[in-house]
């Protein structure tokens, strides 16, 4: 609330109080996942600091610092979107949104949750597992908050769902998916799973793919909903190919996960089904590629235009992406790139090149249909920024594949099996991630802080639709 | 349709398929292990078949690999990448048990494997969750 102008809410009448409280808690959202964003490039780059120099900055440890900067990653994806789900149901004329002060509640709890988890782990509170290594007490706030995030969107969604558009039904199942996959990676908890490594492994990755494709279903429906929101072209919400990728995403979401767990000894059949699933994004490629094609000349047409901008780089990064991912999905390649660190340039792609540039994308639409426009200066910084991470992000990627790529060459080839000595022969491309990584965090930095002084200092919405 | 496929592929892998050949007693020391493995988040520096962090080796056979004793001097010194954790005699005790019992289920990274024509390489798992003897 500390957001809104308090004359211009005193002039209000119900229906239009009630709007303003939507837009401010998506800006809430929006603002703290921008702040999320710059905390997991600084401990980004803490962490490959201290993967080179071990001895560097034991006020945190690595075992510390590493939850910590996955943990604001996290924040920085969830927080947006979800912000920008608030957001674009508020424009929706057909839309009332279902009780809007509970979406500050559920704000505050997730707020809360995060919170209390970075505390943990600065304080060496562990006691989940990979990616949730929190004490699982401090996931009953995380899920409470799911729910009600749940239930605003069904009771807001107009009937019949049949008629929604496409990205409607990407956020919806996105809840639904993160609530069961969520539950699912609990189930450690239980002897019958935690007390066989196996079945724990395998039930782990099985939720954490889950995971993962349920924040997909999200930012992959904030890109539609955005490219709608400036073509207005309704066959992107409406026509069969969207609602076919929406189904083979959704197909993938439940089933591809089981690349992860080649190497775990399940029975084979789990390997066969995950290959099978994990080769369908073969027709994810092909219908994307043929779309970017398509689209390329309104790309060029409106690149003054930062969400423009941010959509296109982002169809370049899940071309290069999703070839990374279906060559290391081929179990015969699988076998050489797993635990290397291709798999973390394959997951830092994504997490970068795709979810972060979508992401901003929206910010950027947000903060320019609610604020001010930005300066000429805050413009031309944010254009830097623009190119600076894109052009390190390639260096970054760049250097991880080439350690992954020599660990495996000398592990498998050279069965060259001491760890330090293969440590030693990656040792060049781990010193170059770290000045990338700065120059990373530079880039995303000049488009971070003039979108958050527009988040904070309060200004008449512009409406940049209407304007051109 | 979607969602029934996905409920009873969920049951079956949660049932079947995830079993070890060879049971395991997880003892209360393994379960000590366990929850020391997750209280002091090994995982971000150390891989159990190849999933984890890489500031460390892949412990799953590590056991078999470099014996008791080498892991219990790397468990109680700590190394310059390593914390000094301060370990009690049956905390380190509980650790090398729950690390002897990942060892028991399988081999990381698969050692036999075959490829075929399609990509997939059908025995380069279970070959010690099959048959410990061979």
């Amino acid at each position: 609330m500390t957001l809104l102008n308090r004359e211009t809410q005193a002039d209000l009448g119900h229906e239009e109080e009630t709007v303003l409280k939507a837009k401010t808690s998506s800006l809430l959202f929006v603002g703290t996942g921008l702040v999320a964003l710059l905390g997991t490039l600084l401990f980004g780059l803490i962490v490959s600091v201290q993967y080179s120099f071990p001895d560097w900055f034991q006020v945190i440890p690595f075992y510390k610092t590493r939850p910590i900067h996955v943990t604001l990653a996290l924040t920085w994806i969830f927080f947006t979107a979800i912000g920008g789900v608030y957001h674009y149901l508020r424009q929706d004329p057909k839309v009332r949104l279902w009780v809007p002060r509970l979406s500050f509640v559920h704000f505050g709890i997730l707020l809360l949750a995060e919170t209390l988890i970075l505390f943990a782990y600065l304080a060496g509170l562990f006691g989940g597992r990979e990616y949730l290594e929190y004490p699982p007490l401090l996931s009953v706030p995380v899920f409470a908050g799911w729910i009600i995030f749940g239930m605003i969107c069904f009771k807001s969604l107009p009937r019949p769902f049949t008629k929604l558009p496409v990205y409607y039904w990407m956020w919806a199942t996105g809840i639904l998916i993160f609530i069961y996959a969520f539950f699912e990676a609990h189930l450690w908890l239980l002897p019958f799973f935690g007390e066989n490594i196996i079945r724990d492994i395998t039930v782990q990755w099985k939720s954490l793919g889950s995971l993962v494709a349920s924040w997909n279903m999200f930012v992959y429906g904030t890109a539609i909903c955005l490219m709608y929101r400036i073509n207005k072209d309704e066959a992107l919400i409406h026509g069969r190919r969207s609602f076919f990728l929406f189904f083979l995403a959704l197909f993938n979401a439940f089933f591809n996960w089981g690349h992860h767990t080649y190497i775990v000894p399940a029975a084979p059949w789990v390997v066969y089904i995950a290959y099978g699933v994990s080769m369908t994004e073969l027709i994810v490629l092909y219908m994307v590629i043929r779309g970017w094609l398509k689209s390329l000349p309104n790309v060029k047409k409106h690149r003054h235009i930062f969400p423009y901008r941010f959509l296109f780089a982002s169809e370049v990064w899940i071309i290069l992406n999703l070839v990374l991912a279906i060559a290391i999905s081929i179990p015969a390649i699988n076998l050489y790139t797993h635990g290397t660190h291709i798999t973390v340039a394959h997951s830092m792609g994504s997490t970068i090149g795709i979810n972060t540039m979508i992401l901003l994308a929206s910010a950027f639409f947000i903060c320019s249909e609610v604020r001010k426009p930005m300066s000429q200066k805050a413009l031309t910084s944010a254009t830097w920024g623009f190119y600076l991470t894109n052009v390190s992000l390639v260096v970054f990627l760049g250097c991880l594949v080439g350690a992954g790529v020599t660990r495996s060459y000398l592990t498998t080839t050279q069965e060259i099996l001491n760890f330090q000595s293969v440590q030693n022969a990656i040792r060049p491309f781990m010193l170059a991630l770290v000045p990338s990584g700065a120059v990373l965090l530079i880039g995303l930095f000049l488009n971070i802080f003039p979108l958050t002084m527009m988040i904070i200092k309060p200004g008449k919405a512009i409406d940049p639709l209407k304007k051109s | 349709m979607l969602l029934t496929a996905f409920i009873g592929y969920s049951g079956i892998v949660y049932f079947l398929g995830t079993e070890t050949a060879k049971p395991i007693e997880f003892s209360q020391e393994i379960q000590k292990g366990k929850r020391l493995w997750n209280a002091h988040n090994c995982v971000a520096c150390h891989q159990l078949y190849g999933l984890g962090g890489f500031m460390g080796p892949d412990l799953t056979n590590t056991i078999s690999a470099k014996g008791e004793a080498y892991a219990r001097a790397f468990i109680l010194g700590g190394t310059l990448r390593m914390p000094n954790f301060h370990f009690s005699e049956t905390e380190v005790q509980a650790l090398i048990a729950f690390l002897s019992s990942v060892d028991s289920t399988g081999t990381s990274p698969p050692t036999t494997f075959k490829a075929t024509w399609f990509g997939t390489i059908p025995s380069y798992t279970k070959e010690k969750n099959s048959d410990p003897s061979e």
